[in-house]
């Protein structure tokens, strides 16, 4: 399999230097892998989930996610509404629109009309059990059903990685198998790469390969 | 869901945040349409200052009336010249002008236009009853100076000379409760009221508020005056890139020597010079305040948005879409403020208008007729203001990364 995620020496400084998130990470992560990332608070792994979906820029090193230099790139934004699918932690649900429209947001982009926009996103919704609350504001839903529009938000671009960072960090132990398993199971049969940040042991469990991190550096890589 | 569709119901995100800024905006716009969007007083008064006034009075004309600042020059008797007039020149002098001075007056150079007027006063049915002594003051000129002169016909239309018509302000119609077609009677003529004058939005001029054509109040006025060919004033436009206190002091020398005797020269461009900024800032407080309120609150609103757009940065979306959001959101809050501002404004002046034509109120003249003219300038300002208070906060969140703009709170 091609390698999907290439990074060599990757370094990130925060407060003007002074703190540095990433200390040289060399990593490599191949198509349609299901990769955990753990390691303590502050260990910098958020920060490398950070670097491999483009939402902040590494100060030194390479990294090159699908084919995109991004360091280099000027314009991320298309990069990440082409490529990526976000699940955060919380799952930051606009409350002024229903469940399919914020399935829909990230389409937006990319030249769907609006009617294929909504097939897609009541086929995502079906996907994940959802199909009778479309008309919900997710104020009204429960923090795994969030959680699982989320998951469905990240994938109406039909991206080739999905990040979640701490998916199933602000939900009980059912609700994180839920999700867990959702996003294995979108796995496997899309073949996405999926990379989880996570404490939880269970989910890092479950992945093909577990990525320790400590002090901005890899520590140890079960691959 | 279509783009649009979206920037609508993104506008009304969160009901309370909502509500505080079309609430504050609203109260905004009340502001700048009751206190008055002085644009028109800018306008009329300053940017067209090429329009002067020559005023001379004889010795028997002791009630001069001295045009007000909107005038460029007036040439007058000092001793009956009030506060309104800035003056340059000598002083104590008596002086009468008749009719000849107005084609002397127009072979100057730099002379655009001049028209004369007579003013004079009547007791119309012998029961007018306004503040002004039962008494009705006319102001004469031909018809056709209807432009030079600045009426503002907000009913109905000019007299036509001969004819035995008049147009009368909007006040005095409804004092002596007439309306278009009506007839009123002076001096045991009866004339058609053909149209009704009012001042425009943001002018204090108001000399001019009752108006015949000047035969007329010449003849009226003829058992009064021997001098049936003095005017009281007469009115004087500049051409363009003239100087007009050059013109005027021009004339105030020609015809000083000419006629053999001292004048004074009122020049309201001197005035304008010396009063323009005081005047400008007491008349426009109330605009500035508000533009300061609107700008708070949608930059406000928008800085709310801050974790919204990290979320929309995230995941893909472009700035120029991000701003398209912002922008159109800004929009919507504007015309729902707009909107609900212009009718609350609507309603509180009629009870104001009302109150004060009851109560004889009129130190509440800071409160300006409100016409189509105000609510496109209020609205077109509301709206610019609006866009740039939205748009400074926008950029600077979408110079954010996404994940600073995500943590925001």
């Amino acid at each position: 399999m091609a390698n999907i995620v290439e990074i060599e020496n990757l370094t990130k400084y925060y407060e003007k230097g002074s703190v540095k998130a990433l200390n040289g990470i060399n990593l490599t992560i191949e198509e349609g892998e299901f990769v955990a990332i753990m390691g303590p608070s502050g260990s910098g792994k958020s920060t490398l989930l950070n670097m491999i979906g483009a939402l902040d820029r590494g100060d030194k090193g390479k990294i090159i996610v699908d084919g995109h230099n991004l360091l280099s790139k000027k314009d991320l934004s298309t990069f990440r509404s082409q490529t990526i699918g976000f699940v955060f932690q919380l799952d930051n649900l606009l409350p002024m629109l229903s469940s399919i429209e914020n399935i829909e947001l990230p389409a937006y982009e990319s030249k769907t009309s609006s009617d294929e926009m909504r097939k897609k996103a009541l086929e995502l919704l079906k996907s994940v059990g959802l199909e009778d609350k479309a008309k919900f504001s997710p104020v009204k839903l429960s923090g795994g059903e969030r959680q699982r529009i989320a998951v469905a938000r990240a994938l109406i671009n039909s991206p080739s990685i999905i990040l979640a960072d701490e998916p199933t960090g602000s939900l009980d132990s059912d609700n994180s198998q839920k999700i867990i398993q959702l996003l294995k199971d979108l796995h496997e049969k899309e073949n996405i790469t999926l990379i989880i940040v996570t404490h939880d042991s269970n989910v890092a469990n479950q992945s093909n390969r577990i990525i320790n991190i400590l002090d901005g550096k890899v520590v140890n890589d079960s691959n | 869901m279509s783009f649009s569709k979206f920037i609508f119901k993104s506008s009304f995100r969160k009901k309370s945040a909502t509500l505080f800024v079309i609430s504050g905006m609203t109260i905004s716009i009340i502001l700048i349409l009751l206190s008055g969007l002085n644009v028109g007083f800018v306008r009329e008064k300053y940017m067209d200052t090429d329009f002067m006034i020559l005023g001379i009075s004889n010795d028997n004309v002791s009630n001069f009336i001295i045009m007000d600042n909107k005038t460029d020059i007036t040439l007058t008797d000092t001793a009956s010249g009030n506060g309104n007039s800035y003056i340059i020149g000598k002083k104590d002098i008596k002086l009468y002008v008749n009719e000849s001075l107005i084609n002397m007056l127009k072979s100057e150079e730099g002379v655009d236009g001049v028209v004369g007027t007579y003013t004079t006063s009547f007791n119309p049915n012998n029961n007018f009853d306004s503040n002004n002594n039962n008494i009705l003051t006319i102001t004469g000129f031909k018809s056709s100076e209807q432009e030079l002169m600045k009426i503002n016909i907000i009913k109905g239309r000019m007299f036509d000379d001969d004819k035995k018509e008049i147009v009368l302000s909007k006040k005095e119609m409804k004092v002596l409760n007439k309306d278009v077609g009506d007839s009123v009677s002076i001096a045991n003529e009866d004339y058609e009221v053909v149209g009704i004058t009012d001042k425009k939005y943001g002018e204090s001029y108001t000399s001019l508020k009752n108006v015949l054509d000047i035969e007329t109040v010449k003849q009226e006025n003829g058992g009064k005056q021997n001098n049936r060919d003095i005017l009281w004033e007469i009115h004087i436009k500049v051409k363009p890139n003239y100087n007009i206190t050059k013109i005027a002091e021009n004339i105030e020398k020609k015809y000083e020597s000419e006629e053999k005797r001292n004048l004074s020269l009122h020049v309201s461009e001197d005035k304008s010079t010396i009063s323009f900024l005081p005047d400008l800032t007491y008349k426009l407080i109330p605009e500035f305040i508000a533009i300061i309120m609107i700008l708070i609150f949608i930059t406000k609103s928008v800085h709310d948005k801050t974790q919204e757009i990290g979320l929309l940065k995230a995941i893909g979306w472009k700035s120029k879409r991000i701003f398209s959001m912002i922008l159109g959101e800004t929009f919507i809050l504007s015309i729902c403020s707009f909107l609900i501002g212009s009718i609350t404004c609507l309603i509180i002046n009629f009870e104001i208008q009302t109150t004060k034509a009851n109560l004889n109120l009129d130190f509440i003249s800071f409160l300006q007729t409100l016409d189509t003219n105000v609510f496109t300038y209020t609205f077109l300002i509301v709206i610019g203001i609006a866009l740039i208070g939205g748009l400074f906060p926008a950029i600077k969140a979408s110079r954010l990364s996404p994940t600073e703009a995500l943590k925001y709170e």
